[in-house]
């Protein structure tokens, strides 16, 4: 197995408003190794796009990492200076984000930011640059790419400026992308298309993803491992069927029956009460037990640590202490 | 289901607060308004009355502005003129913003046909030049304070038209727009109820920003000499004082200063204003 | 007992880019022909990508916008009649419409207590002194208690939920029969979802209420909807009660959708080898000629390009707008992560 690519060590971020401080971040583990497919879970406002963020260092004010380190390929990213940091963004650790209409510059010809992307990473020359972005987007599946390449974006529709924030992504053959909700402003059928295409991509380059994601149905079929976020903090970590077969923590539990999945029909549908937590004032103890069914009287007193269940199975939660399990720092 | 916890609303003073500039503009612009309101009732000195004092005195205490040539007192005309330029600014403004708001809602609301002839009347007042059309209409109807105020209103329903029309187009489309018609609303109730209030933030921005434009061209309008004679404004004070310039700085200076700091004020409260018809700086 | 709300042959079109003194350049079929009913007490999705017509369907029977051709009958009464003047107007209290954004369908410069009077106002629901006692009446049935914590607040301080819950309170105000949900959960947390789907539920029960429920959502529409009506660029392309179309999909574009659509289950999600469909769905400015899905369509022959395909009765409720809808008929049962070959 050796070293992860990426590896996340007590994560802190924190958006210091006028309202009070937002713990966004707080304590955040997490690991991709080299190859795999890793998805972030979780409902909006949990942070876990906040993580990615500060996975990348583009956290902008008021928002400031605070503590923790994020290892890559060796080097701790939050203390590269903003040269080297620049160098690796957009090159050995690219990414793609869910809107392309606002990651794109509508007054530049497609191929041309493209052209600019590789250029940032490489040392090409024009005419070179630009047979490499015509490759990429014909490998992203864009047929008529000698057209293509200059388009403009709104020239394009969704699911073709997805493909080509992808193409810009893979340009520079990165060892891990961080895709951020990438098809959820996708139509279904498109939505399928991108995330083959980014399989396919995974396989042909060895490229590592980390996928940020509310849509368990996306991690249930594109991920190997996956982590649920909830209210700013890891609370259960698993390999992909054991989390959808065998869910330890209460909130992953409650989330799952609360899916409908178009396989079965449900009669009763489940939800889960209440609403996620205010992060200015996080409820004591367990942030998750003023919503939990299977609460304990510890719960609201003494946040639970990270228990290891099994092998690459941890859940954050008092019910496994007894289990004998052994608390992970 | 409990009631979460909301976080508190900030009130409009503190959102308007966080922009110091703004607080020290709305500062300014209330002992402005309190010269012109409350002077009258302590001056010593008729605006009007000639030789009050020595004629082309300094600063001094009885004359804390000094006097002019004909020995009026500058103070006490400064802020007669001050109250006629506050007027005239506030009234144009008004007026224009009224007007604009009409014009451009029912183009902005209706589209296609209205908005077609709605702009181009607007296009009309836009292209005329200023100043041109502000002689016309004083040489026409006469200088008084009404007839200037009309004529500032005239020229400046333009801009706030084409605002208040854009604003409209974007939020005619939006769901609540839809929702308000669906549950049966009326159509002057969609416009008056509905959009307005959502679009009147850049409205009042604009309209504050307009009384500062107002006052200045009213008092370009006086130096050119189309003013009224008999109320004097700042602007007939620096016109009359043109000769005088060079041997009595106070009577140009006092007056150009309160003109300033009139505008001054105006565009800081004007950017406080933003933020606080902003629905989205209260989620800060 | 005719159905609560018909729609026959319904046409919308809309003009687009503006050519010379602001003629349009050309025409948008955004919905071509569609028929379309919902029986009382009914809950029917509407399921379909963009630029299939859903939401203009959805506005035309609102009478957000005018449909070019076709008839939309409520109890037997004919709401385009032209020769009744406003003719909407008296359906407003029947129909309502819950909107996809609970973010931007609520006034932003409005209380609660405003939004919520607004319709018990102009219907004259209940006496004007007793409309507040109202409005905190319905924020108590759509969960929102105590009602009158809320009344006063404005709609950036409440959660996506919660303007939901506000927004279905606005639709029941007027005590409707049929209302139209629009995407009503897709901008949803899915904890939050189950919680809206629940109460739809709860207020179906108790009002007595209808709902056509467009959504995209697969899921969604096997748990709570009775039949399933499946568009594509402005047509019907399939409809039938919620367990056949699942089971015995009869359309390629139904199949597609069943096969693309997420699953939460990965043993099953990954046994999956479809075959995605190739390209983009094309502008609903010029439809593809004969069967508008025949560019995307892995099994379209000849006369798919050539021949709009008719309407085939599939039997028990069930209708494709297929050439080879009964070869597909004949296919085994549809399940999940099995693999298919549609050639």
């Amino acid at each position: 197995m050796g070293e992860p690519l990426l590896s996340a060590r007590d994560l802190a971020t924190r958006l210091f408003t006028d309202s009070g401080t937002v713990q966004a971040v707080d304590g955040v583990s997490l690991n991709v190794g080299h190859g795999e497919a890793v998805a972030l879970v979780g409902e909006s406002g949990c942070g876990k796009s906040m993580t990615a963020l500060s996975l990348m260092r583009l956290v902008r004010p008021p928002g400031r990492i605070v503590s923790g380190e994020v290892i890559f390929e060796g080097r701790n990213l939050l203390s590269l200076s903003d040269r080297e940091m620049r160098a690796v963004r957009g090159g050995r650790l690219a990414m793609v984000f869910q809107d392309p209409m606002t990651f794109l510059n509508p007054l530049m010809r497609v191929g041309e930011q493209i052209v600019e992307a590789v250029l940032l990473h490489q040392y090409l020359e024009r005419g070179k640059a630009r047979m490499a972005a015509l490759e990429a987007l014909e490998r992203v599946g864009i047929a008529a790419a000698g057209n293509v390449i200059d388009y403009f974006p709104h020239q394009l529709s969704g699911g073709m400026r997805q493909r080509v924030l992808i193409a810009m992504a893979i340009s520079s053959k990165p060892a891990l992308l961080i895709a951020d909700e990438p098809t959820t402003a996708l139509d279904v059928t498109i939505q399928a298309q991108i995330m083959r295409l980014l399989a396919e991509l995974r396989r042909e380059l060895s490229t590592s993803m980390l996928l940020i994601t509310h849509d368990l149905g996306l991690v249930a079929e594109y991920c190997d491992r996956v982590y649920v976020m909830y209210a700013g903090k890891i609370v259960e970590e698993g390999d992909v069927c054991s989390i959808f077969a065998r869910p330890r923590h209460p909130y992953t539990r409650a989330l799952l029956r609360s899916t409908l999945s178009p396989d079965k029909r449900v009669e009763m549908l489940e939800s889960i009460e209440g609403q996620p937590p205010n992060l200015i004032t996080p409820p004591s103890g367990c942030r998750f037990h003023p919503r939990c069914v299977e609460k304990l009287s510890r719960c609201s007193v003494e946040p639970p640590p990270d228990f290891a269940i099994a092998p690459g199975a941890r859940a954050r939660c008092w019910l496994y202490e007894e289990a004998g399990c052994a608390a992970a720092p | 289901m409990a009631a979460t916890h909301v976080p508190a609303e900030p009130t409009w003073w503190r959102i308007f607060s966080r922009n110091r500039g703004s607080v020290v503009g709305a500062l300014i612009l209330g002992a402005l308004f309190a010269l012109a309101v409350l002077a009258p009732i302590f001056l010593r000195f008729e605006p009007s009355r000639i030789n009050v004092g020595p004629s082309m005195s300094p600063p001094s205490l009885t004359h804390p502005m000094g006097t002019d040539e004909l020995g009026r007192d500058v103070f006490s005309r400064a802020t007669a003129g001050l109250r006629v330029s506050l007027t005239v600014g506030f009234g144009a403004a008004t007026v224009s913003t009224l007007l604009g708001v009409l014009v451009g809602g029912l183009a902005g609301f209706f589209g296609r046909g209205t908005d077609a002839v709605l702009m181009r009347l607007t296009e009309v007042f836009q292209v005329i030049p200023r100043f041109f059309l502000a002689v016309l209409l004083v040489a026409f109807f006469g200088a008084s304070i009404l007839n200037i105020l009309a004529t500032i209103a005239v020229l400046s329903w333009p801009e706030i038209a084409r605002l208040v029309r854009g604003e409209f187009l974007s939020l005619r489309s939006r769901q609540f727009v839809d929702a308000a018609r669906v549950a049966g609303a009326s159509r002057m109730s969609l416009i008056f109820v509905e959009i307005l209030p959502n679009a009147l933030g850049p409205v009042v921005v604009n309209a504050t920003l307009m009384v500062g434009q107002a006052m200045l061209l009213e008092a370009g309008l006086s130096y050119l000499g189309l003013g009224d004679p008999t109320k004097a404004s700042l602007g007939q004070m620096l016109q009359e004082a043109q000769q005088i310039m060079r041997s009595a700085w106070w009577t140009t200076a006092f007056p150009g200063l309160l003109i300033f700091l009139c505008v001054l004020s105006l565009n800081l409260v004007g950017d406080g204003l933003t933020d606080i018809l902003n629905p989205r700086s209260r989620e800060r | 007992m005719p159905p609560l709300l018909e729609i026959c042959g319904l046409e919308v079109r809309f003009s687009v880019g503006a050519g010379w003194f602001g003629a349009p350049r050309g025409f948008v079929h955004a919905v071509d022909g569609v028929d379309l009913h919902v029986d009382a007490g009914e809950i029917v999705a509407v399921v379909g990508e963009s630029g299939c017509g859903k939401t203009t369907l959805a506005r035309s029977v609102l009478g957000l916008n005018r449909p070019t051709a076709g008839s939309i009958r409520f109890r037997d009464a004919d709401l385009l009649d032209s020769t009744r003047g406003c003719q909407v107007r008296p359906y407003r209290r029947e129909i309502q419409m819950i909107f996809q954004d609970p973010f931007d369908s609520l006034n932003p410069r409005k209380t609660v207590l405003q939004t919520l009077a607004q319709p018990l106002r102009i219907h004259r629901v209940v006496p004007r002194r007793q409309i507040r006692n109202e409005v905190v009446r319905l924020l108590d049935m759509v969960g929102l208690s105590p009602g009158e914590s809320y009344l006063s607040r404005y709609p950036h301080q409440f959660s996506g939920g919660q303007r939901q819950r506000i927004c279905i309170a606005r639709a029941i105000a007027v005590s409707p029969s049929l209302i139209i949900a629009d995407e009503a959960v897709s901008a949803l947390d899915i904890s939050i979802r189950a919680q809206i789907l629940t109460l739809l539920q709860k207020l179906r029960k108790e009002l007595g209420l209808s709902y056509l429920f467009i959504t995209h959502d697969l899921g969604v529409v096997r748990s709570l909807c009775e039949r399933v009506v499946v568009m594509y660029l402005g047509q019907v392309v399939e409809e039938g009660p919620t367990e056949r179309i699942f089971q015995r999909p009869q359309h390629p574009y139904t199949i597609a959708l069943l096969e693309a659509c997420p699953l939460a289950d990965p043993v099953v999600a990954r046994r999956r080898t479809p075959a995605p469909l190739i390209g983009d769905i094309p502008s609903p400015v010029s439809p593809p000629k004969g069967c508008r899905f025949h560019t995307r369509c892995p099994m379209a022959q000849g006369i798919c390009r050539t021949e709009a395909p008719p309407v085939v009765d599939c039997g028990n409720g069930q209708a494709s707008r297929c050439h080879f809808a009964d070869e597909l008929g004949r296919l085994p049962p549809f399940a999940f992560g099995a693999t298919r070959s549609m050639a």
